[in-house]
């Protein structure tokens, strides 16, 4: 059992989505205090502004953060507005795949929290 | 004197954990491990006599208040304090300082006046000054630090001076940082505060299991540990005072226990230490600790000291020539105690901790209660082995080779294979 399987470790390491989008539908930041990971996260819609076109994160973070920045940022294409208020942290854990300790969920969730902020804003 | 593989069988949990593989230690500046002596200690204090103290009609209960008072000639022999009344115990070495800024500090030190601090305080000796300061309009006033060294920054010729100038009237410092390992020169710095009539209160949490300690020696007017982190069992705490200091500080805690006399609307209070003992204490604690101490006296903490030290090079050298590693603190083993705290370049602590736990390996990671200085050491967090009498070579050579493992596995930068192959030097 290991939270670093090889997946996880390549997109920490060469992330795919890692980047920023320029004049973005929708951007929120996000900070973890207690260890200094910071993340933010840019959203952009269609033309016809009914889907997610393209989905970018930028910061410094553990491996568990970037991992699961790079994950999320490609399960969220495609998705309406509506999809994004439904996903939940479950689907992200889920897509994920292993289940981090207490501590280090927290890691894999600032991604989460940065999309549910950006959400609001679309 | 054994140590390492030598002593484990005195300690319970390697027995736990023999054949997994899954049981190296490196975090005993969290808290240290027991040995079988400290609990069964506590144990026996359960099952033949677990009778309050000091208020002995019979002899089980005589029987747990001279164990239990027993323990403070034992703490003061340890530390060579002059009297064993001057060992009051408390929780932890929180405790110890929130009592300390509660009765001794909100009662003598003035608005206006100045509290000294290092830049290496961990928050247990640096938050009850904040909230002191607050309730009381005293100013802060803190010794920096060398961030390329680990050493405080002062001028034995100027601080005088200067304590007179800031009109600061306590030093509140830590003896060994949790996270540099720096051993400060509390002799020094007493000295020189007396002279200015400043008083010394010194935060032994790291020390005390680590290192000799004379706190007259050290010029110290209070000096406050934990017995969780020297084999002690958790929720007893040590604050060791002056004894004139001791009778001039108000109560803290009341009720009983603590009284001499007690009328409808008014108490009378007993003699230091008991006066700060309000309620049943931790007695099957206390008399654990008593075990604790008297296992490190048997086995010298001259000898603790030295095996720690050997531990501390040995992983030093081991560690050096991982790729993108920078030790924080003091180089030499002379001026630090046996923790070692580090980064590497390109590989998140967190990551780190997580997959050293995959392998066995348990460490520390974040800012181990010293935020201020991981800010001002400009990093949101590092790792941290520490080190201890059951700790041996074949755990640092494990650490090494995970570590080592761990690196390749995330360094974001990719290091030249060169650099690899560099020996570690001889440090
Ligand atoms: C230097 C230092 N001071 C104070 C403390 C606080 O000790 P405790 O948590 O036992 O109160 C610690 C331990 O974490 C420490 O390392």
């Amino acid at each position: 059992m290991t939270l670093y399987r090889q997946e996880i470790i390549e997109r920490y390491r060469f992330p795919r989505y890692k980047g920023v989008i320029k004049n973005p539908h929708a951007q929120a930041e996000k900070i973890n205090s207690f260890c200094g990971d910071e993340i933010a996260l840019f959203l952009r819609l269609n033309d016809e502004k009914s889907q997610v076109a393209e989905a970018r994160f930028d910061g410094q973070g553990c491996a568990l953060m970037t991992a699961s920045a790079d994950i999320l940022c490609e399960a969220v294409q495609g998705k309406t507005s509506d999809d994004l208020r439904k996903f939940s942290a479950e689907d992200l854990l889920q897509i994920y795949g292993e289940a981090p300790s207490p501590g280090r969920l927290k890691c894999l969730l600032l991604p989460y929290e940065a999309l549910k902020s950006a959400t609001t804003l679309l | 004197m054994d140590f390492g593989k030598a002593i484990r069988k005195d300690f319970p949990i390697y027995g736990r954990y023999a054949g997994t593989g899954l049981f190296c230690y490196l975090d005993s500046a969290a808290t240290s491990l027991k040995p079988r002596v400290v609990i069964d200690a506590v144990k026996e204090y359960y099952e033949a006599y677990s009778t309050n103290v000091h208020r002995a009609a019979y002899s089980l209960a005589e029987r747990a208040t001279e164990e239990y008072e027993g323990v403070r000639a034992m703490v003061a022999q340890l530390i060579h304090a002059p009297r064993a009344d001057e060992i009051i115990f408390t929780r932890n070495t929180t405790e110890s300082f929130n009592m300390l800024a509660r009765t001794y500090a909100e009662h003598f030190i003035k608005t206006g006046e100045g509290i000294l601090l290092t830049e290496m305080e961990h928050h247990g000796n640096l938050i009850p000054w904040q909230e002191l300061a607050r309730r009381k309009g005293i100013t802060l006033h803190f010794i920096p630090i060398d961030s390329a060294t680990g050493a405080l920054v002062w001028d034995a010729a100027t601080f005088g001076t200067f304590l007179k100038e800031r009109n600061i009237k306590l030093i509140s410092l830590t003896h060994v940082s949790n996270v540099l390992g720096t051993i400060n020169p509390i002799a020094k710095i007493a000295a020189i505060a007396h002279e200015a009539g400043v008083i010394v209160a010194v935060d032994g949490a790291q020390s005390a299991p680590h290192l000799p300690i004379n706190v007259q020696d050290l010029g110290a007017d209070f000096f406050a540990f934990s017995s969780h982190k020297m084999l002690g069992p958790t929720g007893i705490g040590i604050l060791w005072g002056r004894y004139e200091l001791l009778e001039k500080m108000p109560v803290f805690m009341v009720g009983g226990h603590m009284i001499d006399d007690v009328m409808s609307t008014r108490a009378t209070y007993r003699a230091p230490p008991l006066k700060f003992e309000a309620g049943t204490p931790n007695i099957a604690g206390t008399i654990g600790f008593g075990a604790a101490v008297k296992y490190l006296m048997d086995l010298g903490m001259d000898n603790v000291r030295d095996h720690e030290k050997m531990l501390l090079t040995a992983a030093r050298h081991r560690l050096a020539d991982i790729p993108g590693i920078s030790f924080l603190g003091p180089m030499d083993a002379e001026d630090r105690s046996g923790v070692l705290a580090f980064t590497l370049a390109g590989v998140h602590p967190h990551d780190i901790g997580s997959l050293c736990n995959e392998a066995g390996v348990m460490i520390r990671v974040g800012d181990h209660c010293a935020r201020p200085l991981h800010k001002k050491l400009g990093i949101p967090a590092s790792c941290r082995a520490s080190f201890s009498v059951y700790n041996d070579m074949d755990d640092i050579e494990l650490f090494a080779d995970v570590l080592k493992t761990v690196q390749k596995k995330l360094s974001a930068i990719p290091v030249s294979l060169s650099h690899d192959a560099v020996s570690a030097g001889n440090n």
